[in-house]
């Protein structure tokens, strides 16, 4: 083993490590910043021609309506398909018919407790980013790290990655809130909750999919 | 770009690491080939796999180095017998003279960073290594050591050419949430501190709580993933992001049964420590029992990524095909279940006092059992609750409920397999007496 050799590869290898967590975690900036943007889009107020008509928020609206039976694609985009359904739904809810999904409509279809879970944890949310957004302002400004740019970056990544967090957390409370209505545990539940678990992957899937289309016209 | 640095660096000490391995340990003699027949990163994959079991089996033999060790390390012990580890005093001189050049070659700072580093009692008299920080040092397994560490915290120190005040807090997880717990029972300011960075090392924390150590301590925390056994480690990108490994330690996923290498999944990571960094008993393809998903395959130019999972003894995974199918995987649970406040948590520092902060270094009492009975998958996690569960029925409905649904909810596949009628998940509800506490390694 020629030691100086090994000592030179080591450093080139350090320095690319290194590379590799500052590229991961900017690439995870990214997404992640994708996916605050459709966790604010899912609580859209309006939904429809005078309102968000494609996205996340429209997603989440298709795969509500298709829960209830309704007839609709989930693609994320607001076509005469989704506001049929939709009309539907509100005429059944003896709602106005209007083919838009406002505040009342949503909340019919999500139901109160799920508004306020949602409002609850999007403060949570807002909360953990701003204190986040302080520590690396904090690692910046302190500027007596020889890492202060990849800390920074790794600070702004967590604080990216806990709005990540609190999306999951929001799907986990929306399950959880489901099991709570059940009947106590048993075979048949047991079922019901591995049907509602699939539900959830799918609604993730979604989310998923939302923020991979939402990272591609920014790239 | 350098990344092909790692792999040449890699492959030059792997070659000689069988070299050294051969010529000097009995136990390797038997299991590897000849060096002149090795074809190093490529033959990787032809080595056997190396067992905790067999460590503790062939110690004697697998020594390379038969001489007086300069430290002795041992694992925490945690999930069986301790694990005897040894360190030669040229293998203690070479960390401390390769890692010395380097620092010296990236240049000290100006103003070198305190740091104060939590003791842990358990591995043992630890390796020496250079570092750019100057490190002060605590205890926190009682009273009187917590408020050491509290006043070194709080002093200005007077350290030519070093910080005033100590910026940096590392330790294991135990020893950090336990000076953190303590602390806030004790009124002290942590988010007012001048710290700014949480370094964690040596065992798995849950993202929630690497959260909630950031946000108590008003700090960056960063988490290190290393083992006692194996010299280099690797670094986590943010919390909750993935793995990336030190140029100087060789990563593999590998399936859990087949010892297959795997490119994709969930599988078990093996590491090897290489000579010189490792001499008098170097670890060649440990099996650190820690199952991880491959995030970028080891083939990438970035090299292996990993996100940890569990620990393969305390979870249940199917593995009897070519993918490993996780039904029940011990990372999620325990973050799960740390966040239910019934659970019945024993402390483990019960010196630094009784208050509620303390539960936050203790252990939760739940056990998972797995039985397979007519082709049918039996799944029950027992729940040590701090109440009797006769008294609170309706509370306990819930609390299994909540269970069962982010159970099935962070296990896609348990949750098919519910639904098709091959798996069935009970959560029982018992008094904490009944269950013993769980150990998160």
């Amino acid at each position: 083993m020629d030691l100086a050799e090994v000592s030179v590869l080591y450093r080139q290898a350090l320095e690319a490590k290194d590379e590799v967590v500052r590229s991961t975690l900017a690439q995870a900036v990214a997404e992640a910043g994708a996916a605050r943007l459709a966790l604010e889009a899912t609580h859209a107020e309006v939904i429809g021609s005078s309102g968000v008509t494609q996205g996340a928020a429209v997603r989440r609206l298709q795969l509500q309506l298709a829960e209830r039976g309704a007839n609709v694609r989930v693609d994320g985009e607001f076509g005469p398909e989704t506001e049929a359904a939709v009309t539907e739904f509100q005429r059944a809810a003896g709602l106005k018919a209007d083919g838009v999904a406002g505040p009342h409509t949503l909340a019919r279809l999500g139901g109160v407790g799920h508004d306020e879970v949602g409002a609850a944890l999007a403060t949570k949310a807002h909360a953990e980013l701003a204190s986040f957004a302080e520590f690396s302002s904090r690692a910046v400004s302190a500027g007596d790290l020889a890492s202060a740019e990849p800390l920074a970056a790794e600070a702004a990544a967590a604080e990216s990655l806990a709005a990540e967090a609190i999306a999951a957390e929001i799907l986990s409370a929306e399950a959880a809130e489901n099991q709570f209505s059940s009947e106590p545990i048993g075979a048949e539940a047991a079922i019901a909750e591995g049907a509602a678990a699939e539900g959830l992957a799918e609604t993730s899937e979604a989310l998923e999919a939302f923020v991979a289309e939402s990272v591609q016209p920014r790239g | 770009m350098s990344a092909p640095a790692a792999a040449q660096l890699r492959d030059i000490l792997l070659r000689d690491t069988v070299r050294w391995c051969v010529a000097n340990s009995s136990f390797y003699r038997k299991r590897f080939p000849a060096p002149e027949d090795f074809g190093g990163l490529d033959d990787l994959s032809t080595l056997p796999v190396l067992l905790r079991q067999d460590v503790i089996d062939h110690q004697a033999d697998l020594l390379c180095d038969p001489s007086l060790p300069a430290a002795v390390q041992h694992t925490t012990g945690t999930t069986g017998a301790f694990l005897e580890l040894y360190r030669s005093p040229a293998e203690q001189a070479f960390i401390w003279e390769f890692f010395g050049a380097q620092l010296q070659a990236a240049g000290m700072p100006s103003v070198r960073p305190l740091h104060l580093n939590l003791v842990n009692a358990y591995h043992g008299s630890l390796t020496a290594m250079p570092t750019s920080a100057y490190v002060l040092s605590a205890g926190v397994y009682d009273r009187a050591q917590a408020v050491q560490a509290r006043g070194l915290l709080e002093r200005a120190h007077e350290l030519p050419g070093v910080e005033s005040r100590v910026s940096v807090l590392t330790g294991t997880e135990r020893m950090v949430k336990a000076l953190t717990a303590y602390l806030l029972e004790d009124g002290f300011d942590l988010a007012g501190s001048p710290i700014r960075t949480v370094v964690l090392f040596g065992g798995h924390v849950t993202p929630a709580h690497k959260l909630l150590l950031g946000r108590l301590w008003g700090a960056y925390v960063r988490d290190v993933y290393s083992l006692t056994e194996v010299v280099g480690g690797a670094t986590e990108c943010g919390i909750g992001g993935p793995w990336v490994f030190d140029p100087h330690v060789i990563p593999e996923v590998v399936h859990p049964r087949t010892f297959e290498p795997i490119d994709e999944g969930i599988g078990v990571l093996l590491l090897t420590g290489l000579y010189p960094f490792m001499q008098q008993m170097p670890l060649v393809r440990y099996c650190t029992n820690d199952l991880v998903e491959v995030v970028v395959p080891a083939e990438h130019p970035d090299g292996l990524q990993v996100r940890y999972v569990g620990r393969t003894p305390r979870s249940v995974i199917d593995d009897s095909g070519e993918t490993v199918k996780p039904l029940l995987l011990s990372g999620p649970l325990y973050e799960i279940l740390q966040g239910i406040p019934d659970i019945a948590i024993t402390p483990r520092f019960p010196d630094l006092g009784s208050g509620p902060a303390l539960e936050l270094t203790g252990d939760h009492h739940f056990a998972v059992q797995h039985e397979s009975c007519e082709g049918v998958d039996e799944l029950t996690v027992r729940l040590g609750l701090r109440y009797a569960p006769w008294l609170f029925e309706h509370r306990v409905a819930a609390v299994q409920a909540e269970v069962s649904g982010r159970v099935l909810a962070a296990h896609p596949e348990l949750a098919r397999r519910v639904v098709a009628g091959t798996a069935r998940l009970r959560v029982d509800a018992v008094s904490a007496t009944d269950v013993a506490p769980y150990d998160s390694k």
